[in-house]
This record gives structure tokens, sequence and C-alpha cells, in this order.
């Protein structure tokens, strides 16, 4: 198993670990976080997307050590993995990004004093050979495109303060308004506040931390990006797996920090601008657009057998074959969660009773239904109801 | 008496450890033979440090003024200590001019299994755009030290303008000498600043200080505090927390070994528990600089050396005598009769 670690000990070096982790692991690579790494406070849906990596690592067997961010490791980050006792590790690997000769000598240096070893220590501008959104640490892997669904899927990310103007929402509401997109907004937990206690509580709206970097990448057609700062870690990972993926990303940052090298388009400034733009300049093209991203030498410097070549980690499975579907194997599954659910949970069965293709169907209830679904001959997952730890 | 002579040192003063205890030494050791002055230099790498006390009082003591970040320096010769304190800088902006550059190579080039310590060929880069001189030497600290250098040398190209040192310009060591115990018991310690380089695993540290010892006393060992590394048969004392010929008095054996991926480049705290009367187990590159004043050995291999001493105390005093008559060759003396000759080697300044 591969034991993800960053080099930052904190929530920052901690999301990053995730994000790598699902990647690694879309990737076929059995991957684990150690369990001591996590930190005090974890956001609701970290805790589900960490939950399928976290093991205590004195009970699973560690062939690798695979360390990102590795030009900033913490003393913390270096006392826990020494404590680790990685003597019987095959091998310890370190990713950073390092602005001179310097900084990579100290933190092969410093792993290596610290783990009574060396370290292989890759340098990420070298296997990119084109300089990274400043955000990001962890690295991306290519996923298969997805057909393309009749109108294109639009992911905007508003930062919260960016609400604050009054004028903002009501642009997104025609945005939404309009024929020419499915519209998804991305933004923070105080941005989601804002929405929901206005009038335009109807947009579909997501925190951008509440799925992860690939699944949002599987259901945009086209993203743009609002904000003053550079990107975070999750927006950065699902940038590129968007370029990966042959779509279109639109930077309207202030900072513009995903046009140094990606092929990322120069958007407005102006949210107002944004739909003219889009159907103007973006629409008409996408297909284009996505040929030329995905095809691009900035996007097939980042993909994760650049990694496996680098460290000589054996390939395993195939990319994508864990993670996507096609049309043709999608499944449905009912959600009957209001009140108790017994009422719904019943009219549900009704439903799935008159569709075709029993096999691909299934249920997600609470315990008290789980019965009554099982009854009907459904397969039904029970859920855990939301508790005070939620 | 002094002379004539010209003699700059360049450095950044607010380096700690040993390399300032030689420094402060070699300040007192030359002082009158040549006319000193002391330049110093704010490296991003000391940034917010303090001017090492060490430093200070020797500089006090000699009514030596420091000028900080002069933009020319010229004397006869010019010694800077410690290139490394330039590896975070850019360009240097000071100008050197000398007939002879003397760069004092207090770290290693290279870690065991040929590894880069630092950016060394930066650090030698920015001196040479910096430096005009008749002669630039890289002089060792040690014979360990010196074969780092030259394997780092010998795969590198660019730096043919640079000597090597015949002699090494080892740490001035001239501790107070103590009598040895004539009656050792098996009390070990270490001491050393908390950073990982300087301790090896714990499975070697567990062979180097057994439960079986009367006494285990650790220096720095800040970080083996933790619940998953404590032992309740160390003594963990925090770095410059307690005076050092305390520490010595609670100990008769000093067992001193690394990270495997780390060397000292002279080893001052050897020097010191030579000094203090004390025997020295060490591993066999470092004990290479002490010519076998130090005993070279294997963490595994320590308590039957200490076993061996204790069996024989009268061996444990007469290897302590000879290993502290050899630290004469690190004395001021031994000093001044190799470098000082060197320094004082130039045709005279212009009146």
């Amino acid at each position: 198993m591969i034991l993800v670690e960053a080099g930052s000990d904190d929530d920052r070096g901690f999301d990053a670990k995730i994000v790598f982790s699902a990647q690694l692991a879309a990737h076929g690579h059995a991957v684990v976080i150690d369990e001591n790494s996590l930190p005090a406070m974890l956001h609701r849906n970290q805790k589900y997307e960490v939950a399928p990596y976290l093991a205590n690592i004195a009970d699973v067997s560690i062939s690798r050590v695979l360390l990102i961010g590795a030009e900033d490791i913490s003393d913390a980050t270096l006392m826990r993995l020494r404590a680790c006792n990685l003597a019987d590790v095959a091998a310890i690997s370190a990713i950073g990004d390092f602005p001179d000769h310097q900084s990579l000598l100290g933190a092969r240096a410093r792993l290596a004093y610290a783990l009574g070893r060396e370290p292989q220590v890759v340098n990420l501008s070298d296997l990119h050979k084109i300089g990274l959104p400043k955000a990001s640490i962890a690295t991306q892997i290519r996923i298969p495109p997805p057909e393309r669904p009749p109108l294109p899927t639009l992911f905007l990310f508003v930062p919260g303060e960016r609400l604050d103007d009054p004028a903002t929402l009501p642009i997104l509401a025609a945005i939404d308004d309009g024929s020419a997109f499915r519209l998804t907004i991305l933004t923070d937990r105080k941005g989601k506040e804002k929405i929901k206690e206005s009038r335009f509580a109807g947009l579909s709206l997501l925190g951008y931390a509440e799925l992860g970097p690939m699944t949002l990448a599987r259901s945009a057609d086209i993203a743009v990006f609002y904000g003053e700062d550079t990107l975070n870690e999750r927006m950065s990972a699902f940038a590129v797996e968007l370029f990966a993926a042959g779509k279109t990303v639109i930077d309207c940052t202030s900072t513009k920090s995903l046009l140094t090298d990606a092929p990322a388009l120069r958007g407005p400034d102006d949210l107002d601008a944004l739909p003219d733009y889009l159907n103007r300049s973006v629409v008409p093209n996408l297909e284009e657009l996505g040929i030329h991203a995905q095809n691009s030498r900035w996007t097939a410097s980042r993909s994760i057998e650049r990694i496996e070549e680098a460290f000589g980690i054996p390939q395993s499975g195939h990319p994508g074959t864990t993670v996507m579907e096609t049309r043709d194997e999608a499944r449905t599954i009912f959600f009957p969660t209001n009140g108790n659910g017994l009422g719904h949970a019943q009219r549900c069965t009704l439903i799935a009773a008159e569709m075709d293709a029993a096999e691909r169907i299934g249920f997600a209830a609470y315990p008290s239904c789980v019965g009554l679904i099982r009854g009907k001959g459904f397969a039904c997952l029970p859920l855990v109801p939301k508790s005070v730890d939620h | 008496m002094t002379g004539h002579l010209t003699l700059a040192y360049i450095i950044d003063p607010r380096f700690q450890g040993g390399t300032s205890a030689a420094v402060a030494r070699e300040f007192r050791a030359l002082h009158d033979l040549a006319h000193i002055r002391v330049h110093a230099v704010t490296s991003r790498m000391f940034r917010g440090k303090e001017v090492a006390p060490v430093l200070q009082n020797a500089l006090d003591d000699l009514g030596i003024p420091v000028v900080w970040d002069a933009p020319h320096v010229s004397a006869d010769t010019v010694v800077l200590h410690n290139p490394a304190f330039l590896k975070f800088d850019p360009p240097f902006a000071m100008r050197i001019f000398a007939r002879n550059f003397i760069v004092v190579t207090h770290e290693n080039f290279l870690r065991p299994g040929g590894y880069e310590a630092f950016d060394a060929g930066h650090c030698l880069k920015l001196l040479d755009s910096a430096c005009l001189a008749l002669r630039k030497t890289l002089a060792p600290v040690s014979s360990h030290n010196r074969t780092t250098i030259a394997d780092w040398l010998a795969t590198r190209s660019g730096f043919d303008n640079w000597s090597l040192l015949d002699t090494d310009w080892h740490n001035i060591c001239d501790f107070p000498i103590l009598t040895p115990t004539p009656a050792p018991l098996d009390r070990r310690g270490r001491h050393s600043r908390p950073g990982f380089e300087k301790f090896p695993s714990l499975e070697q540290l567990d062979a180097c200080f057994p439960e079986h010892a009367i006494a285990n006393v650790i220096v720095g060992g800040d970080a083996f505090r933790h619940e998953s590394t404590h032992r309740l048969h160390w003594t963990l004392v925090p770095f410059q927390s307690i005076e050092i010929d305390k520490y010595f008095e609670m100990i008769d054996f000093m067992v001193y070994f690394t990270a495997p991926t780390w060397r000292e480049s002279f080893g001052r705290v050897l020097a010191e528990g030579i000094a203090a009367g004390k025997v020295v187990i060490s591993d066999p590159d470092t004990a290479s600089v002490f010519d076998g004043a130090v005993i070279p050995s294997r963490p595994a291999e320590v308590t039957a050396v200490i076993s061996h001493f204790i069996n024989h105390p009268k061996r444990y005093a007469e290897h302590v005598l000879a290993a502290q008559a050899k630290l004469a060759v690190f004395s001021a003396d031994a000093f001044r009769a190799t470098h000082g000759a060197m320094i004082g080697d130039l045709p005279e300044a212009a009146a």
C-alpha cells in the first residue's frame, strides 16, 4: 500500500492528501492515510472522502511512502514519520515544487535525517516542465472524457465575498434562467449561506469541498473561476482534471493564476459579461477547445504515469476503470430520506417496479425503511442518519 | 604584538554551536599576529538570530569592532568562515579584494552516500563573482571534511580556480583537561543540539543506552520525550539547560552516533568529551578525525567496548590520557604554528 503524506501538517496539507489519494486510488493504486494525521477539525464532507483511506499504519503493510508538498515539510510531519518505523518500507518518495536547487537539497536532507535513509526526491516543475498554479500541491491524472449531454453543464466558482455585491446574485440567476447552460454554483460556506437566505435559493449549489475534484470534473463541461486569490487545492485539482478530460476552463480570477502556462481561457472580469462571452466564444467551439486542452503539452505532463515513471511505481489497473461508468451502465438509486422515509420509500418502490432494468435499481434509505424496501425485492443500503457529529 | 599585515574575516556571526566557538578561539589565537578586522554579513540563513554570545564575548574582549554588510572588504588575507551561510542568498553584494582568500568549509559538501549536503556550487559561485584574489583556497576543517570537499570537486567543473589547502583548518580546541576517573562505571551520555541529523535510529539509541546501564544521560534529546519514544531509563536533558561540566560529572563514557545520513565535519563535542576525561565512542568516519583518540565502533558493539574498560580501569585511564595528548594538534599553539605562518608569509602592507 502507498502511504500518502503531505509536507505541511495543517488543514491544507491534509486536504491535499485526500485529493491526491483519490486520484491515485482511481488509477488503481492501494492507498492509505495515517489516521494519526487527522486534524482536530474535519469538514463533514472530508470525513466521507477520507474514510476509505484512513488506517492505523501499524496494521497495514506499507510498500511506499509518497509525500507531496515536500517544499515545505513541517517538524510535526517529520516527527510522525519517524515514529512510524518505516525501516521495512521499500521506498520513500517525495514530490515538491522547489524554487531552487538548495530547496530540493534541504528537503531531501530533512527527510534523510528524520528517517535515517535517503528518499527519492522529484521536483514537480521538472516532472511537469511547466509551472503549476501555486495553490496546487497534489498532482493529477487523466480520465477519459464522458459523452457530452445536450446542454453544457456550467460550474461557476464564486467565492463568498464576491456575493456581498448585491448585483452578483441577480446576474447568476439570469445565467441560470437562460436556456444555454445547466448552471451549478460552486462556493464556500459563506457563499452557500448567503444564497440559501436569498430569494435565489433555488440556484443549483455546491460547496467547493462537498464533492471531490474528480467527481466535479465528471459532471462539468465548462468551469469558470472567479476570485481575488489564487485557486485553492481542490479547485486547482478540479481545473486540471477538466483539462485532462477535454473540458473547458475559463479563468476570470483577478490573479489569472491559471493562465501562466495552462490551457485555460481568459474570461471577462465582469460577471455580467460572462453569458455573452460563453455564448459567442465558448459554446460554439466547445469541442475544439476541449481537444486543445486535452492534447496540450501542459496537460500531457500531468499524468499519473509521469509520477509512476519517476519513482518506479508499478502501474496498477487502468486509468479510470474503477471510476467511469458509461451511459449503458447507468444505475438508478432511490434516496427516500424525507422524514422517516416510510411514505416516500413505499411510493418509490412502486415507481421502481414500473422501471425497466430492475437489476440496475437500488435504494439507500434509513434503517426503518430497509425491511420494507427489501421486502419489495430491491437491494437497499442502510443510511446513517444525520447526527450532532455531522 | 600586532603586525602590519591585514587579516579580514567575513562571517555571519549569528551562527550558533561549535563553529562560533571555534571562530571565537581563532580570533583570540591570531589577534597578535595581524591586524584583524571582522566583517559581518546579514545572510538569510540566520534571519532572526542574535550574534552568538561566544563570538560577541571574544570580539568585546579583543576590542574588535564589527562592520555589518560593508560594500567591499580588502585585506592581505581574507578568511570567510562557513560558506554555507550563503546558500539561501541571491548574488552577493559585497566585493572582496585580497591576495589570499581562504574559505573555511565548516560543513561537509557531501553527506554519506555522496549526496549533496547543501548547494555548495551556488555558494562558491557567489564568492567567485564577488572576489578578486591572487589565490582562492578552500580550507577543510578535518580529514573527513577534506574527503567530502575533494570528492565534490572531482565531480564538478568550473571550480578549477579553487585550491585545497594542504593542512586542515581545524577547530581550535583548548578545553580544560580533566583527570580520568580511576574507577569508571557504566554511566553513558551524549550531548548535542536536538536536530534529527544528530541522532541515529531509535533502535540504535537503544543499543547505545540500554536499560542495564547505571546512567544514560542524553542532552538535547528533546524529541524523545514523545510517549512513543520515551525510555524510563534515559535521563533526557533539554538542550542548553545544563552546564556542560555538570553533565560530564554524570557520565564516564560518551557515546556519540548520528543519523546514518549525516556526519560531523569536525566533531567538536567529541574533543570536549576527551578533554573532560571520558572515553569517547563514535562511528569510524567521525572517529577518524581524532587519530585514535575516539574509539571507532558501531551501536551494537558499544556495550562490549564499555564493558572492556570497566573491567580494565587502568586501560580506561591510559586511553583517556593518550587521547588527551592527541588533542594538542587542535590547540591554539598548533593553529598558530600551522596557519599563522601562512598568514604572516605575505609582503608587508605599504606604510
